[in-house]
């Protein structure tokens, strides 16, 4: 049997090797995500040595252990300022910039739309309503040592996307499109309802305001610790489905077709990134734009494949909020400014210019 | 016996209360290529999508080698089955070589599940196979439409499946792609020894390239078989509602299928539509058979033996005709068949037939018709002294014939004309 004259097929560009190119690509991406830490380790170096107590770069070494040096030598108020202040809020601004950034990406291959962000199926708005009922209500409690506005803000979150969720859902099936739409609609429903207590909350409207901005000003290791687990979870569930993440962008049939159980991986990651946007919302507030623009200038740098786009995102995301917070308080100190306003004034310029210049850009896709 | 690799056994499968497939059955033997045609909403993408696992028929089995689909995982039926989607997705920018090893998917385990070198090397093949090797750095979203689709069953083909399923390979191309893809097909099951089911549109390509074809119209198979058993009129007529003209491919000798339009088949007819009883043989009255069925007119035929290509066409063309055995002459019982059809027809024409002891019954049965006041229409292409094996017999009753009135046309053309003339389409009017 004679194999089929194919049109086109003789003016191609000889038999290239398919993979060799590709190979060539991964290298090169992988180059990427080596920059990208190398770039967070700096960026975190830098944000822990500026503010108002300035610390010489030697003696930051030493704190941090980087560098062997007797610790007897140095001022304990640094020290003290260093370890307890400013590396906790480094670390909790990487891990919530990581989770934002990683939620985002996957929830724009789920939905199939690039306008979704971390918040776009209400967790947000959840958690918004749960933090301002305990500052409003002046719920004080404590569980497992972390406080009340946190721990509400989570649960509240975590309740919220299982209520849209159910919404959503008919049978054993899940329609992609109904959850967006019932995303929205809870989500508007419940921004109303915080929108009316802020309305009431009296003298409290100032705290309430500042916490909806977002920011790290009460970081400390205790908050590191208590959202790390939840972090660790939702993004081992993100990168264990990477793969199927890319198939989901070809769509739902189209996945199935090529053996993905598709119900199954959805609910994962559902869960994997609500669980990372409700431990970043329940920490640091509502803190817009990273979740969104972040995995799409990574998208337009590396290409769309999730094995490499979950941690590029992941670290480009930690480095700018660690960036946008160190700026935040540096910038009018000893005024803080909120974190969401800088990282919202930061990235839409930026990410317009990554839009515009991303045929310049191809040398990684 | 023949092993069955898949048995679809009375599927039925609602949407809510719509209807979409009822009681469907049918086998797949390993190496078969089937076309499964019908109407829109006629349950053929259903169908497809239940022998994938997509869909679960709320009534009936689909067993693959012997066992319910349904037990097998997404995973398993994926190693077996590929499918080419009507729809392909290709918003993001995965070049070609990314988008053929997604089909790997499947066979990829443990932890990390990185292509090993096999799935690279079944991954290219796929790829040389269908002719995509040298689009392998292409982003999907820049190809044209036919090179996707040559893609997407590459993709499909890195499954190594056993069975392909494509819904409408062939909808959104021109006419070299459509070729090109089904051209591939045929070469893939050959080479592959892959079973390929596809729904098809055009029942061209459904008769040209598949010898097994499954028509299908309200959820309900309305034939299973050869092109020749399913492509007829009246089946399609039933399906689709429409009707066709059939003929034989001149190249190939295959079914060629013509739509005809409603409108014209209504204004050729003119309101009032003639029945016509056809006498010819050999060819002779097969081009006239076809003007007149195309301009709505009920044609019916006879004497004929069966295999003649007069034959052939009113089979095709699902008319009424009296049939016999091939080299039989014709017997009392088929004269007198086609003495009632002629009585039947509001006229009769003779085609430029040649006359032998065998045939020279017709001639008797127009004569006799003529007396008993029916218009007859003798086409005279050639004279009929050239056409007169009986040693004269014929020339003697045709030349009565012309005394008693029938009357002479020249051409084709001219016969149809004369019968237009004859009864004129606001005759109903008058009726």
């Amino acid at each position: 049997m004679i194999k089929p004259q194919i049109r086109a097929e003789a003016s191609s560009g000889g038999r290239g090797v398919p993979f060799v190119a590709l190979e060539q690509k991964r290298w090169r991406v992988r180059l990427l995500i080596l920059l990208l830490v190398l770039l967070l380790l700096v960026t975190a170096a830098v944000a822990v040595r500026v503010g108002a107590v300035s610390v010489p770069v030697a003696d930051l070494l030493r704190i941090l252990g980087v560098v062997p040096g007797s610790p007897s030598t140095l001022d304990p108020v640094k020290k003290a300022i260093i370890l307890e202040l400013r590396l906790p809020r480094v670390v909790l601004a990487a891990l919530v910039g990581a989770s934002l950034a990683m939620a985002g990406a996957a929830f724009q291959a789920l939905f199939r739309n690039p306008m979704a962000d971390p918040y776009v199926i209400g967790v947000s708005s959840g958690a918004s309503l749960g933090a301002t009922v305990a500052m409003l209500l002046a719920v004080d409690f404590r569980f497992l040592g972390v406080g009340s506005v946190p721990v509400l803000a989570f649960a509240a979150a975590l309740g919220t996307v299982f209520l849209v969720y159910q919404l959503a859902k008919t049978g054993s099936v899940v329609s992609i499109f109904t959850l967006l739409l019932a995303g929205i609609a809870v989500g508007s429903f419940l921004s109303a309802i915080v929108s009316l207590l802020v309305y009431f909350s009296g003298e409290r409207l100032h705290q309430v305001v500042f916490w909806l901005m977002g920011g790290f000003g009460g970081a400390n290791w205790l908050y590191v610790r208590t959202a790390l687990p939840y972090f660790v979870l939702g993004t081992g569930m993100i990168a264990f489905y990477a793969r199927e993440l890319n198939l989901l962008l070809l769509g739902e049939e189209t996945a199935g077709y090529l053996g993905v159980e598709v119900e199954r991986a959805k609910k994962l990651l559902l869960t994997g990134a609500s669980l990372l946007t409700a431990t970043a919302v329940s920490t640091s507030g509502v803190i817009g734009f990273v979740g969104l623009i972040v995995p799409h200038a990574v998208r337009m740098v590396a290409g769309p494949d999730h094995r490499f786009l979950i941690p590029a995102s992941a670290l480009a995301g930690a480095t700018l909020m660690v960036a946008a917070d160190a700026l935040a308080r540096t910038v009018l100190a000893p005024t803080e400014l909120p974190v969401g306003l800088i990282t919202a004034l930061a990235g839409g310029p930026f990410f317009l210019y990554v839009l515009r210049n991303r045929r310049k850009m191809k040398f990684f896709s | 016996m023949p092993r069955v690799l898949l048995d679809v056994h009375g599927i039925t499968y609602s949407y809510g209360s719509v209807p979409a497939l009822a009681g469907i059955t049918f086998q797949v033997q390993p190496g078969e290529m089937i076309a499964v045609i019908g109407p829109n909403g006629s349950g053929k993408s259903t169908l497809l999508k239940c022998l994938d696992r997509a869909l679960r028929p709320q009534r009936g089995v689909v067993l693959l080698d012997g066992r319910d689909l349904w037990d097998y995982s997404r995973r398993d039926v994926a190693r077996r089955i590929a499918v080419v989607p009507q729809e392909t997705v290709t918003e993001f920018d995965f070049t070609v070589a990314e988008v053929v090893l997604m089909g790997r998917q499947p066979h990829l385990s443990g932890l990390i599940r990185r292509e090993s070198p096999r799935d690279l090397a079944v991954a290219r093949e796929a790829m040389e196979l269908t002719s995509t090797l040298h689009l392998a750095e292409r982003p999907v979203s820049s190809l044209s439409g036919g090179e996707r689709q040559r893609v997407i069953i590459a993709r499909a083909l890195a499954q190594e499946p056993e069975i392909l399923l494509l819904d409408e390979p062939t909808s959104h191309l021109d006419i070299t792609y459509q070729v090109e893809i089904l051209d591939l097909l045929v070469y893939l099951n050959r080479i592959k020894n892959i079973s390929i089911i596809t729904v098809i549109h055009d029942l061209n390509l459904a008769a040209q390239y598949f010898r097994r074809v499954i028509l299908l119209s309200g959820g309900k198979i309305v034939d299973v078989g050869p092109p020749e058993k399913v492509i007829t009129t009246p089946k399609i007529r039933q399906a689709y509602n429409t009707e066709v003209l059939l003929t034989r491919h001149p190249g190939n000798g295959r079914l060629f299928v013509t739509p005809l339009p409603r409108k014209s088949v209504e204004m050729m007819s003119g309101g009032f539509r003639p029945t016509v009883h056809l006498v010819g043989g050999g060819g002779s009255g097969a081009g006239l058979m076809e003007a007149m069925f195309v301009r709505g007119w009920k044609v019916t035929a006879g004497v004929l033996n069966r295999g003649d290509r007069d034959w052939e066409q009113g089979r095709l063309l699902g008319i009424e005709m009296v049939e016999i055995p091939p080299f039989v002459p014709i017997g009392d019982e088929a004269h007198q068949q086609n003495l009632t059809l002629m009585k039947k027809a509001d006229c009769a024409v003779l085609a430029s037939v040649p006359f032998g002891q065998g045939n020279l019954r017709n001639l008797y049965a127009l004569e006799e018709a003529l007396a008993g006041g029916l218009p007859v229409f003798l086409l005279d292409e050639s004279p009929i002294e050239e056409r007169d094996y009986t040693g004269g017999i014929a020339t003697e009753v045709y030349r009565r014939m012309i005394g008693k009135g029938a009357c002479l046309v020249p051409s084709e053309v001219s016969a149809l004309e004369a019968i237009q003339k004859r009864f004129p389409p606001n005759r109903a009017l008058s009726r």
